[in-house]
């Protein structure tokens, strides 16, 4: 498991305007927990880009560093990050104090291999239901990604949580008949109705004509 | 077309829409989706119209997820009407979009496909969207 290292501050301005300033400024706003309290934290944000570069989506062990503190640091996962809708920066990241020899929950990414025989030969769908799945496991075991091989699904076939082998020391929290990827028959858009709407105005004015002819011979009788 | 089974109040204000959709802003079901960068009102004719657009580029294969629903009504007074005798009757349904607001999300095609069928939706609503991916960041 990968350890890099963070610079932190801490952070005593909290609330949205302070928040805003410090963005202004080049930094995050962070918190970190886990530990005996919550503490608010100030991180660089490029130094933060950085980390998530090279982490490119995968846990990573952080060793944050308290600045100008002696206090000794902590081991940290980032837990959340919360990015901005239209922008897609981050505006505020949790880290979790972790504990090397007890076990933590975590979500690891779901990676597909290959492409189902379903789909090359018989136009199925692959519909992808988990992306994430949770573990709980110690630091040091946490799996980069959970890799599936999909080549040998048909149509109609399912990958369950229970058909994946978890690596040692680490045990899946999802519930066993939780389906992770199936190979579906693609639904068929009906176009019927619609030609159906089409074509009932053409024949409605052929008739039309007739009937209006009709009701005035009737209305002439009546007269008589 | 999408509508509320029943509604408490029959008519409602027309309101103002500010900020950004922090909430339904992240593809939750799909690998690809259609985002709101304006703000303003989709009708459920256009939430109908850019559904068949997609469901017909893609054909066969795929899912489609509809992730706004029209529930609020607009009403409209009949043509050639003085004005006053109270609000007129409610004539279509919207669904008040923020900026960043997913609006679809797609499944089970490949990149280029889903792109071309989203772009093919985006003509048909009133406001700016742009495409995302799994991904993207």
């Amino acid at each position: 498991m990968e350890t890099l290292q963070l610079n932190v501050k801490k952070r005593k301005e909290h609330g949205k305007s302070d928040a805003r300033r410090l963005r202004k400024d080049g930094f995050l706003p962070a918190v970190l927990y886990g530990g005996e309290n919550n503490i608010p934290l100030i991180i660089n944000a490029r130094e933060f880009a950085k980390i998530l570069e090279t982490m490119r989506g995968t846990n990573v062990l952080l060793n944050i560093k308290f600045e100008g503190e002696t206090k000794n640091g902590c081991i940290a996962i980032i837990k959340d990050l919360q990015r901005h809708p239209l922008r897609k920066g981050i505006i505020h990241a949790d880290l979790m104090e972790v504990s090397m020899d007890r076990e933590i929950k975590i979500k690891v990414k779901v990676t597909l291999l290959g492409t189902p025989i379903g789909v090359k030969e018989k136009a199925g769908v692959l519909t992808q239901q988990m992306r994430e799945i949770r573990l709980s496991c110690l630091p040091t075991n946490i799996p980069k990604e959970i890799t599936i091989d999909v080549s040998n699904l048909d149509v109609g076939n399912t990958i369950h949580i229970r058909d994946i082998l978890p690596g040692e020391g680490v045990t899946m929290l999802e519930t066993p008949d939780a389906t992770v990827v199936s190979v579906n028959i693609p639904k068929v858009e009906e176009v019927k109705e619609e030609v159906a709407v089409e074509a009932a105005p053409a024949e409605v004015p052929a008739e039309a004509p007739a009937e209006e002819k009709a009701v005035p011979v009737e209305e002439k009788k009546k007269e008589k | 077309m999408l509508m509320p089974k029943k509604v408490k109040y029959r008519k409602r204000q027309k309101g103002r829409t500010f900020g950004t959709a922090f909430r339904g802003s992240n593809l939750s079901f799909g690998s690809y989706g259609l985002q709101a960068i304006d703000p303003g009102w989709i009708t459920d004719k256009q939430i109908e119209a850019a559904r068949i657009a997609i469901a017909r580029h893609i054909k066969r294969g795929g899912r489609i997820w509809i992730r706004i629903f029209p529930d609020k009504p607009v009403t409209k007074k009949p043509a050639e009407t003085r004005m006053g005798k109270g609000k007129g009757i409610s004539e279509q349904w919207v669904a008040v979009i923020k900026k960043g607001r997913l609006l679809f999300e797609m499944e089970g095609v490949s990149e280029d496909v889903a792109r071309e069928a989203l772009n093919l939706a985006s003509h048909k609503l009133p406001i700016r969207t742009r495409i995302l991916t799994k991904g993207m960041i």
